[in-house]
């Protein structure tokens, strides 16, 4: 007799290999299995491609089909959140062997696939909410804890993944990355900025110096005392400015 | 708890914000899976909150796979404890399933109806039972083709699950009929030989007719007339529990939808 766990193994199998003939066995069920086949690559298919719209929109009359079957059949989700979804496709788009997929992919592609998903992920991103104060001017920021948005990120890529589209997709990959902040306003929208290296070098200093603009300043001037402490005060607080008006910076404590 | 004489809708993006601004509908509690809804911040957490406020709330689960032979996911359980607690959810329901082997391929696949599977489901129905510090009721699955290692009917599969978990049965209206068609039984004797004490939910929507002899439970289409008469028929027989419309594709204008909410309102005002 055999096992219940022999019948799952082997009707996901079946699934997972796109119900083909030779996988269906005798003790699966002889009528109608395939279409399980159907409605989950149907299932799976729309909870990613919304994700990915642009990649869906320059794929799906070649080879978009092939990649939600392959990545059902090569890649075992063990997230029950059908939020995650699109995030465990990326991760099999980024370590799949597979020679057909490698072929018909641009190289770009999962760079921008990535770029995509980041707009998701920070726009359901758990909450947490911490109090602020608005500011009245630049100046507030100097000696108070900065308040970030509950949500954001900086995410590089080799690619101008930005201007991707069916028209423009690059072939070579740039000598040096472009960094983009992605964060959550306080409406809950989305937003992307293009940062230079050293607006990156700032924020990650910032966050390394618990949000405090006088530490943040002084761990900077002792590892770069040759630079002006008031020059770096100022660009500073000017990125803090920017970042408060687009929505990154909430306030202060 | 709900109270008996109750309807709901399931939650659907695609009427959100019109629903939000309906007043004085028939809807009087809302459906939700946790699998779209729990862990969420932002927007979502916040359109889940508004609506928490307005009205109660059950969870329907989808990728617990009770019937799996995979590890139980415990830590998933513990997760839709925290979303019953912050939301003061009503009743947390999932299907008799399961969802895939070493991994979760995220649809509600059959079982075969055999000691073996009620076994396995009646160990995980109380482990989930255990942890949630609560009943939770099953949902008889549609589902399209039959198990060659099945040694039992439906009825009588479902109702040994009942007894031995000790846990409640969410009737799904429509999966009864789309089964009855699927696989040539009369529905009526269906429900005539499900337990009367354990029906404490209900769910009716639509299903597409992929040809003569296979339906399938898409939740895509009206509620048929067949569905209607099964559901005046269970009202009678089980007496009258909360009923959810579920309406999942194909999803037409808010005022049809709610036209159907109605309509169970008045099967439950007439029966």
């Amino acid at each position: 007799m055999i096992k219940l766990s022999q019948y799952q193994q082997d009707f996901s199998h079946f699934i997972r290999k796109n119900g083909k003939k030779k996988y269906h066995l005798a003790h699966l069920p002889q009528k109608n299995a395939k279409i399980y086949a159907e409605l989950i690559f149907n299932n799976i298919n729309s909870c990613v491609r919304v994700c990915f719209p642009i990649c869906y929109a320059m794929s799906k009359d070649s080879y978009w089909d092939d990649l939600i079957h392959t990545f059902i059949e090569e890649f075992k989700c063990y997230s029950p959140m059908f939020k995650d979804l699109p995030e465990q496709f990326l991760q099999w788009l980024k370590v799949t062997k597979n020679p057909q997929i490698k072929q018909v992919i641009p190289k770009f592609f999962y760079c921008f696939a990535h770029y995509e998903w980041i707009e998701m992920a920070i726009a359901v991103a758990l909450d947490n909410k911490q109090p602020f104060h608005v500011i009245q001017q630049k100046e507030d920021f100097l000696n108070q804890d900065i308040v970030l948005t509950d949500s954001w990120t900086i995410v590089d890529y080799y690619y101008d993944v930005h201007l991707i589209n069916k028209k423009y997709q690059p072939v070579l990959k740039k000598k040096t990355a472009n960094y983009y902040l992605v964060f959550r306003d306080i409406k809950d929208n989305v937003k992307f900025m293009i940062l230079t290296p050293s607006s990156v070098s700032l924020i990650s200093a910032l966050v390394n110096n618990q949000l405090n603009f006088k530490h943040t300043i002084h761990t900077i001037l002792q590892m770069q005392p040759e630079l002006a402490p008031d020059l770096i005060q100022e660009s500073l607080t000017n990125l803090l400015y920017e970042l408060y008006n687009q929505g990154m910076v909430l306030g202060i404590k | 708890m709900l109270k008996h004489e109750t309807v709901g809708l399931g939650l659907r993006r695609e009427f959100l914000d019109e629903f939000k601004e309906t007043e004085n509908s028939n809807v009087q509690y809302l459906e939700v899976a946790p699998e779209n809804w729990m862990d969420m911040g932002g927007k979502r957490a916040k359109e889940l909150h508004w609506f928490r406020e307005k009205y109660p709330i059950v969870a329907h689960g989808l990728s617990l796979s009770l019937g799996g032979t995979d590890p139980l996911d415990i830590e998933f359980i513990k997760s839709i404890k925290n979303f019953i607690t912050q939301y003061d959810i009503a009743l947390y329901t999932e299907h008799i399933s399961f969802t895939g082997a070493k991994g979760i391929l995220y649809d509600l696949l059959p079982l075969p109806f055999n000691q073996e599977t009620i076994n396995n489901l009646v160990d995980r129905i109380q482990k989930t039972q255990d942890i949630l510090g609560q009943k939770i009721a099953i949902e008889n699955a549609s589902y399209y083709a039959h198990s060659p290692l099945s040694e039992m009917t439906e009825y009588e599969f479902i109702s040994q699950i009942l007894k031995k978990a000790d846990c409640n049965l969410q009737l799904d209206i429509n999966n009864v009929f789309v089964n009855s068609i699927n696989f040539k039984f009369n529905a009526y004797e269906f429900l005539d030989n499900i337990p009367k004490d354990k029906v404490v939910y209900m769910h009716v929507a639509g299903h597409d007719e992929e040809n003569n002899e296979l339906l399938i439970d898409t939740h895509g289409q009206d509620v048929r007339l067949e569905v209607w008469d099964l559901l005046k028929y269970s009202y009678n027989l089980f007496g009258i529990v909360p009923t959810t419309l579920e309406r999942d594709l194909n999803v037409p204008s808010l005022a049809e939808v709610l036209q159907e909410v109605d309509k169970i309102k008045q099967y439950q005002t007439i029966s």
